[in-house]
This record gives structure tokens, sequence and C-alpha cells, in this order.
């Protein structure tokens, strides 16, 4: 069975704001994410870190080590493109294995700087929290 | 897990001395005494459904705003098609390229998206109907069609 992959309601936001701003890029991840939903290729590959490093796939998965070192499973996928570039967003998701869920937490412009005094970075703890995820 | 203190003002007084509540002794003379609750709330979990939307919610949620959203969403699929599928030429690709959801391609051939999820993850052994029916709405032909799904069909 294929986990579930479920948009947190400021993921959404973000996504609408998107869509707003740059509709091209809201419809590539939009698309990228509705596919990962029925793929279990794409979302097995969610929970392997560094998967796809160098290019060798079509994206990067990359764990958020700065909050991971403080036991918060969350993660983020940073899409390669041609031209390289082309899609400045990347998506910060979570996962919850006792229900074997992904959260979509933010996506957020490649210009974020993943500092834990962020407000993003706060508004992605608290939605990690409020899921009731655990840590470790 | 969230946990959330809450202090409650006195609400009123004591007018017996009491020396146990519940684990903690209290010691209270036979005076009237102020009494303080503290308690420990414990909030539970927020469901995932009451803060999330499922991604095929939204994607239907923009693509019934406007024909410019539903444009954006069948490019981004393509886009899909092209990038995550371009070595894997299955029945996901098929659709994508043309800029479909699973939805999309259940009611082009008269069936269900659960049906063509299960197809796509080479779950089920479609009738030769239903192969025509979806090689028709991908407008493949059934050679193209039923090689796309041995790709994805499992042992």
């Amino acid at each position: 069975m294929i986990p579930s992959l479920l948009i947190h309601q400021d993921a959404a936001q973000d996504l609408r704001d998107l869509m707003v701003s740059d509709r091209a890029a809201a419809g590539m991840v939009l698309a990228l994410l509705e596919q990962a939903k029925h793929d279990s290729t794409v979302i097995d590959s969610l929970l392997d870190h560094d998967f796809g490093a160098g290019r060798t796939e079509d994206y990067h998965i990359s764990r958020w080590w700065d909050l991971w070192r403080s036991g918060y499973n969350i993660w983020r996928l940073k899409i390669w493109t041609v031209p390289k570039g082309s899609l400045k967003q990347r998506i910060v998701y979570a996962y919850d294995p006792t229900q074997r869920e992904y959260h979509v937490l933010a996506v957020v412009h490649r210009d974020f700087d993943y500092k834990r005094d962020h407000a993003v970075t706060n508004r992605i703890l608290q939605a990690y929290r409020d899921l009731g995820i655990a840590r470790y | 897990m969230q946990s959330q203190t809450e202090f409650f003002k006195p609400t009123g007084t004591l007018a017996l001395p009491v020396t146990k509540v519940g684990d903690m002794a209290v010691s209270v003379g036979a005076t009237s005494a102020p009494v303080f609750f503290y308690a420990e709330v414990k909030l539970p979990a927020k469901s995932a459904k009451s803060v999330s939307v499922d991604i095929d919610d939204l994607v239907a949620e923009f693509q019934s705003k406007s024909a410019a959203n539903a444009k954006a969403m069948s490019k981004g699929r393509q886009w899909v098609a092209e990038t995550f599928y371009k070595d894997r030429p299955n029945l996901a690709q098929l659709r994508l390229k043309k800029g479909w959801s699973q939805l999309e391609l259940a009611q082009k051939a008269s069936t269900s998206q659960s049906y063509v999820a299960r197809l796509e993850q080479g779950k089920v052994d479609p009738q030769m109907s239903t192969v025509r029916k979806i090689a028709e709405a991908l407008e493949v032909s059934i050679e193209v069609f039923a090689e796309a799904l041995l790709l994805e069909a499992k042992p």
C-alpha cells in the first residue's frame, strides 16, 4: 500500500500564492506532488537521504540536518531542472511513520535559508507539532 | 506532543483543613485559605484531516477556479512525464503526456480513478474491452498500451 501524501494548510496556502505569482511553477510542483501520491517509486525515494545527489536522478532528497539533529523528521526535495534553476521552489515535508503519512509542510523559494529563527522555519515546526508527529 | 499549561486564579477558599489532595500533601490551617488549582493540560494533536488537504482535492480546487490554472496543471503533468518518466514509457507516462490526471483519464475511458490507479500500479489484469477503451482515450494503439502496462505488471 502506498503511503498517504497530505498537504498541510500552510503549504496549500504557499501553493495558492505561487499559483498567483508563478502559475507555471505552481503547475509543476502540484503535478509532481499529485504523481508522487500515486507512484510508489517516487514516494519511496522521499526518505532516501541524498537520493539524486550530483544530478544522478531528476530530484534531490535531503534531510533538513539542523532540525534532524533536534529530532525532527523533516526533509526537503529539490528538483534538478533543465535549464538549470528554472524551477525555484523547494518542497519541505515531514514523515509520520506511525501513520505512514507524508505531510508537505511548505513550498519555499530557493532563497529560503533554512535558519532556525526564520519565520517560515517556525511556521513549519508549529505545523509539525500540531500534527503530533514524534521527535526522536 | 503539544503541552499547554494553564494557570487559574484562586476560585474560592477552603473552610476546612485539608491534609492531602491526590498525591500532594497540602497544609491548610483551620482558617480559610486561598486555593490554587494548577492544571497541566495535554492537548491532543490536531487531526491531519483537520489541518491538511489531499493533493487531489487541492488540484481540483485550482483546476475549477480558472482555465489558466487547469492549463498550468496540464503543462505541469507533461513536464512530469518528460522529466520523471522519460525512461519509463509506462501507463503513467502515456497519461501524463496528455496532461491528464488519473481522474480525467478515468472519465474519458468511462472507468473509475481507483481503477486507473491500480492499473498504473500493475495491480489489475484488465479485460480486453477495458484495454481498448483506455487505449482509445489515450489515442495510442493497443500494442503501445499493452507494452506500457507490461512495464508495471507485477509477477
